[in-house]
């Protein structure tokens, strides 16, 4: 596979968001805002990229028996640097996103990438892999959250668009609405492709 | 015996891992620990001057209490003017953290939101100023309403039922707060 | 003390419902929601899980990490001990209930990365929970996460038995009756003693 390939297929092809549906937690939760759901995808960004290097140098050296603690060691170290970063750089960041950001950890995407691709991937191919999957988190959290501060707060990156006019419909925000949006927007993609979803 | 050498193999290679993860974030920890609580003092700074504006100074107070982060004394000079007390009370999302000037008559003059995890267009209002400024002037003992206020009392934020009583119930305690030490200061 | 324990149960429960309302838990949520049994199965593992870990990480905060100045090492700490309890777990299941193990399938070393179990031991430690406060919150968070999850798990079996549009099927429609129920959910909000 080549750089650009496997940039594309973190982005698109295999979406961890849309197609993989993995990482759900965060995507449901931070996409209340345009810019939480931007920081919390860069962030998530960061520590993928880091993790799937540091994974894929020590791949040789991590036995098989206990490769799952060595990863989740590994990751929660990343995440922990970053959430030091971000509350010495970006404290208002960091508050908004509040919890989610240790939660990083536990997000599926990268122990899915660390198992699946860094283990046996050399350096360059995982921080690329790591990139493109985060990127295409990140592009996925944004759609959701321009959807939903739209309708729901009437706004985007927090300027005002027309609250004074009608009143938005704060249930997008709210949690029923990051459950439908999220819903529509699969199901949309779903029919555009023209991918079956489950048979009964 | 292969097997217990496995193990022991096994396992150190884990601990190397884990002990160079943490030597990692110590090191990191102590570069940025400073800039975090830096950020975290020249913020209530700010913050306690745009409550209580007549203020020049302020001075760190010895004071604890349930709810209570940090109280200081606002002083003009060496005058006390008021106090500013900094309170927590749980929201929708979490801890939502309030910066309250009291004045010498014990009355509030102004608040700020330090920190909070509201929803975004809904409890994450609070931070504005046309809900903030509700609060000045009332006494302790503030009550929240939904419809119109009356007295001592202010306008929830429309779907911010929570956001709004928890402020509100910061505020509160920071009032009662800066009477006790109000009443020690005279 | 039993009026705040009440409390906390009820937000545990439905006004702050784990899944409904703060999204913590969503991958066993959707995944493991199609038939009631594995659900209800899923459900107790969490529980399981959650109520153990919520007391040893506090034991580690509280006697280790506070006394030594260590809480920036808190995030490894409770995702090694969480990782270590849900090994453990998967040993019993596999050994003295295998059909069970069978039907979580894959789930079962998942909960090491359901957010849920290191969100409450955070959430503990934000709140600043006592030992018995933090079991008993992490249990009642995972009460209210079985709930959610065995109610979707009801729904779901109907649901198959419906026709979607093809494009909804799955998936997408989980996602919207998980919607539809976290309204039912927000009528709860407000409510408490």
């Amino acid at each position: 596979m080549k750089g650009t390939e496997i940039i594309k297929n973190g982005l698109l092809k295999e979406n961890p968001t849309f197609v993989q549906l993995l990482g759900m937690c965060p995507t449901l939760a931070v996409t209340t805002s345009l810019k939480n759901g931007l920081g919390m995808g860069l962030s998530a960004t960061a520590v993928l990229i880091a993790s799937n290097v540091i994974i894929s140098l020590l791949r040789k050296l991590i036995p098989d028996k206990i490769r799952i603690a060595a990863y989740i060691v590994i990751i929660a170290t990343a995440v922990t640097l970053i959430q030091m970063a971000l509350n010495a750089y970006l404290p208002d960041l960091a508050e908004s996103l509040g919890i989610f950001i240790p939660l990083i950890v536990v997000n599926c995407i990268i122990l899915a990438r660390a198992e699946s691709f860094a283990s046996k991937n050399p350096v360059g191919k995982s921080a690329l892999d790591g990139l493109g999957m985060g990127l295409g988190f990140t592009g996925a959290l944004c759609i959701i959250s321009v959807i939903r501060e739209f309708f729901g707060a009437g706004t985007i990156w927090g300027i005002e668009l027309y609250g004074n006019v009608i009143k938005p419909a704060s249930i997008v925000i709210l949690a029923p609405g990051g459950f439908i949006v999220l819903g529509l927007i699969i199901g949309a993609i779903n029919a555009i492709v023209g991918k079956v979803g489950e048979k009964k | 015996m292969k097997n217990a050498k496995e193990i022991i193999r096994v396992g150190l290679i884990l601990f190397v891992i884990t002990a160079l993860s943490a030597l990692l974030l110590a090191f990191v920890n102590k570069k940025t620990a400073p800039l975090i609580e830096e950020n975290n003092r020249i913020k209530t700074e700010n913050s306690m001057r745009t409550v209580l504006s007549d203020a020049e100074s302020f001075e760190k107070l010895d004071f604890e209490g349930e709810g209570v982060v940090e109280a200081y004394a606002a002083k003009s000079g060496s005058d006390i003017v008021g106090v500013c007390v900094v309170t927590e009370a749980n929201g929708y999302g979490g801890a939502i953290r309030v910066v309250t000037g009291v004045s010498a008559d014990n009355k509030v003059t102004g608040i700020d939101i330090l920190s909070h995890s509201e929803t975004p267009g809904l409890g994450a209002n609070a931070t504005g100023d046309s809900f903030k400024s509700q609060y000045a002037g009332k006494a302790a003992g503030i009550g929240v309403s939904k419809g119109t206020a009356k007295d001592n009392e202010i306008n929830a934020m429309s779907g911010a039922t929570i956001t709004s009583k928890a402020v509100t119930a910061a505020v509160n305690t920071a009032l009662e707060a800066a009477g006790e030490i109000l009443k020690e200061a005279k | 003390m039993i009026k705040e324990i009440i409390s906390i149960l009820i937000a545990a429960l439905l006004t702050e419902n784990f899944v409904m309302v703060k999204f913590y838990g969503i991958c066993p949520f959707l995944g493991v929601s199609k038939k009631v049994e594995t659900a209800v199965g899923m459900g107790m593992a969490v529980t399981f899980v959650m109520a153990i870990a919520s007391m040893f990480t506090w034991l580690v905060n509280h006697f280790l990490l506070e006394r030594f100045g260590l809480e920036y090492l808190q995030t490894i700490a409770f995702i090694l001990i969480i990782a270590g309890l849900v090994q453990f777990v998967e040993m019993f299941v596999k050994k003295s209930l295998p059909a069970l193990y069978n039907a979580l399938g894959i789930y079962l070393p998942l909960i090491t990365t359901n957010c849920a179990v290191l969100g409450v031991t955070l959430l503990n430690v934000q709140n600043g929970y006592g030992f018995i406060m933090s079991f008993l919150y992490g249990t009642f968070a995972a009460l209210g996460f079985t709930l959610a999850i065995v109610l979707m798990a009801g729904i779901r079996e109907f649901l198959d038995e419906n026709s979607v549009v093809r494009s909804f099927r799955g998936f997408p429609i989980a996602l919207i009756t998980a919607g539809l129920m976290a309204v039912a959910f927000m009528g709860f909000s407000g409510f408490s003693i």
